[in-house]
């Protein structure tokens, strides 16, 4: 598995503000689809934005198909093409004109591809880009980070506005464009459902540090949900209780290929709960990840009197 | 780059149309103003010494009222010009760009940001020059009707208030703003900030260059000035050949200022003579013009090390 998306010991603080990001190690698969998935703050468009030359590191390195964007920023702008988290169009403009103004930044870029991308999705090219919805902003984003014929695309939470009926035919040209075009692709969102039908690998980001990092599959397979009042805390395999819209508390657990027992400890066990969803898995860590938080606040500073 | 040139054009077609249908309204009524001077026939009235017209009183009255009442709000809004067009054209360039967060999309596409930059600023920069020469031109023009005998190229009426100075100062105002821009990536404090700035930037750098200028002075004898030279200072000339100012006159004869006729000494007047008018202006436009390249340089930096917002 070649890595193209590296973070080594990767750290961001912003002046006067705690670390966004700290001590991160990360590696994204070539050819893969990765779901960099987090509550606000929690540091992932900082880290997308820092792959793409944007935000220099605090502490660590980033590099993007081998390159280190803060020294080689050009070239990692070539390798990238990138969605930024809300609409970015010039609004005096229509979408040709973005198409042509793409043109002229960049050498190579591929205009019949970024137009067809635009038609398909029955954007009008001579509509401005003020008069097009969200959802249609956002495809043409697409369209052009695509046009870039860059192998790698970063996208920073391109569904966060979007209606379900645009954020399926978002997915759809993006898992089309990257399967059919040997594309790397790291999409950060929230919306969970669409990650498990567009995404290959999980990557969870909680208090600046990654939570989770493994195939959807995997995530799948390795987590179950329990009731919490049937479950012991801090029983192995325990990641963290949640609870659900209906009053009930579910405890995420980890556990081994087949379910069959806390996946840390590796001892054979009873089948347990039942499987969790992505959602779940997600949810699960995060709330764990929120408990370590509070846990470590409440923690009395040695030499400090209460 | 014809198509990147059309495009920013495009996306300040507000702005720019604003500022040139302005531009032109102010630049045809200054001719047609000065063409209303000219045509009173006031010039032989406006003689240093010599015989006049008969009728100068009432040429003189329609003259002064058509100066008063049409070329000296010209005049405001001339002045005004090169200021408005720098802040309005130079201020949102970048700034806007940042506070849409459109530098995300652009600076994500394009490899490199100067090659942005450049296709940003320059069809912008050449938009000010055009604007403000003309402005620059047609304050010459009205200057002209305001001065007649005068060889406006050769003098230094309403220096700093026309031709190329109005021009220079445009492109100083937007230099600023854009880099201003750059610097915050928002367009009203950027607006605000570079009208603050750049009124006392420029007004400090024509004070320093008069300061200059006045070191080059020549004497010349007499109290007043020839037409179109720049007054300076008027001193006394002694009979050892001192030249001394009232205090020095003072000092030397008291007696002369209790007198009540004019102190009998010679005047002596320090000027920069009008023919040297081009050069001063070149030169003071050179320096100006010098600034805002620097701004302009200082803002491709500033571009290629900022977050894009």
């Amino acid at each position: 598995m070649t890595a193209v998306l590296e973070a080594h010991g990767y750290g961001k603080r912003y002046r006067g503000r705690p670390w966004a990001l700290r001590g991160l190690d990360l590696a994204v698969p070539e050819g893969s689809i990765t779901a960099l998935v987090g509550p606000n703050g929690s540091g992932k468009s900082t880290l997308i934005r820092g792959w793409i030359g944007f935000e220099p590191p605090t502490e660590g390195r980033l590099s993007i198909a081998g390159i280190d964007p803060q020294r080689h920023r050009k070239a990692a702008v070539m390798r990238s093409g990138y969605v930024p988290q809300q609409p970015a169009l010039y609004r005096e403009l229509t979408i040709a004109e973005h198409i042509e103004l793409a043109i002229t930044f960049r050498t190579g870029f591929d205009a019949p591809l970024a137009k067809g991308y635009v038609e398909r999705l029955g954007i009008p090219l001579a509509a401005q880009a003020n008069q097009l919805s969200g959802g249609e902003q956002a495809q043409v984003g697409l369209a052009l980070a695509l046009g870039t014929r860059a192998r790698i695309l970063l996208l920073d939470e391109p569904l966060a506005s979007l209606d379900p009926l645009a954020r399926r035919e978002f997915l759809h040209v993006l898992v089309t464009a990257v399967r059919g075009g040997g594309h790397t692709a790291l999409l950060s969102s929230h919306v969970i459902t669409d990650i498990e039908q567009a995404c290959d690998r999980l990557v969870v980001l909680g208090r600046g540090r990654t939570l989770l990092d493994l195939s959807v599959e995997d995530a799948l397979a390795h987590h179950r949900v329990v009731e919490a009042a049937s479950w012991e805390p801090g029983r192995p395999g325990t990641v963290g209780t949640f609870p659900t819209t209906t009053d009930e508390r579910l405890t995420l657990v980890r556990v081994g290929p087949s379910g069959d027992g806390p996946g840390d400890s590796g001892s054979p066990a009873p089948l347990i709960g039942r499987a969790a969803t992505l959602e779940e898995v997600v949810i699960g860590h995060l709330a764990a990840s929120r408990r370590r938080g509070q846990l470590e606040a409440d923690e009395p500073v040695p030499g400090v009197a209460s | 780059m014809r198509d990147s040139i059309r495009l920013t054009l495009k996306m300040h077609r507000f702005e720019l149309i604003a500022l040139i249908a302005f531009t032109a309204f102010v630049f045809v009524a200054a001719f047609w103003v000065a063409g209303q001077l000219d045509a009173v026939g006031y010039g032989p009235c406006a003689v240093d010494r010599g015989p006049v017209p008969a009728n100068c009183e009432s040429l003189g009255r329609e003259w002064y009222q058509i100066q008063e009442s049409q070329a000296s709000p010209l005049f405001g809004f001339l002045a005004i010009l090169p200021f408005a067009t720098g802040l309005f054209l130079g201020g949102p360039l970048i700034s806007r760009e940042i506070e849409r967060g459109t530098t995300r999309l652009a600076w994500s596409i394009a490899p490199s940001r100067l090659r942005w930059y450049l296709s940003r600023m320059l069809p912008i920069v050449a938009a000010v020059a055009v604007v403000t020469f003309a402005a620059g031109i047609a304050a010459d023009r009205l200057t002209a009707a305001i001065s007649p005998n005068v060889d406006i190229a050769n003098a230094f009426d309403g220096f700093g208030q026309r031709g190329l100075l109005v021009a220079v100062t445009g492109l100083v105002m937007a230099a600023g703003a854009i880099g201003l821009g750059a610097v915050t990536g928002r367009v009203l404090p950027t607006v605000i900030l570079a009208l603050i700035l750049g009124t006392l930037g420029i007004t400090g750098v024509t004070k320093l260059h008069d300061d200059f200028t006045a070191g080059e002075a020549i004497l010349v004898d007499g109290e007043y000035v020839g037409r179109g030279d720049r007054y300076v200072d008027q001193f006394f000339r002694l009979s050892d050949g001192r030249l001394v100012d009232w205090n020095g006159l003072a000092e030397f004869d008291p007696g002369a200022m209790m007198r009540e006729e004019e102190p009998n000494y010679p005047i002596v007047s320090l000027v920069i003579p009008g023919s040297r008018y081009r050069e001063v202006e070149t030169r003071q436009a050179v320096v100006l013009g010098g600034i805002a390249g620097l701004m302009l340089a200082g803002t491709a930096v500033i571009v290629q090390r900022r977050r894009p917002g």
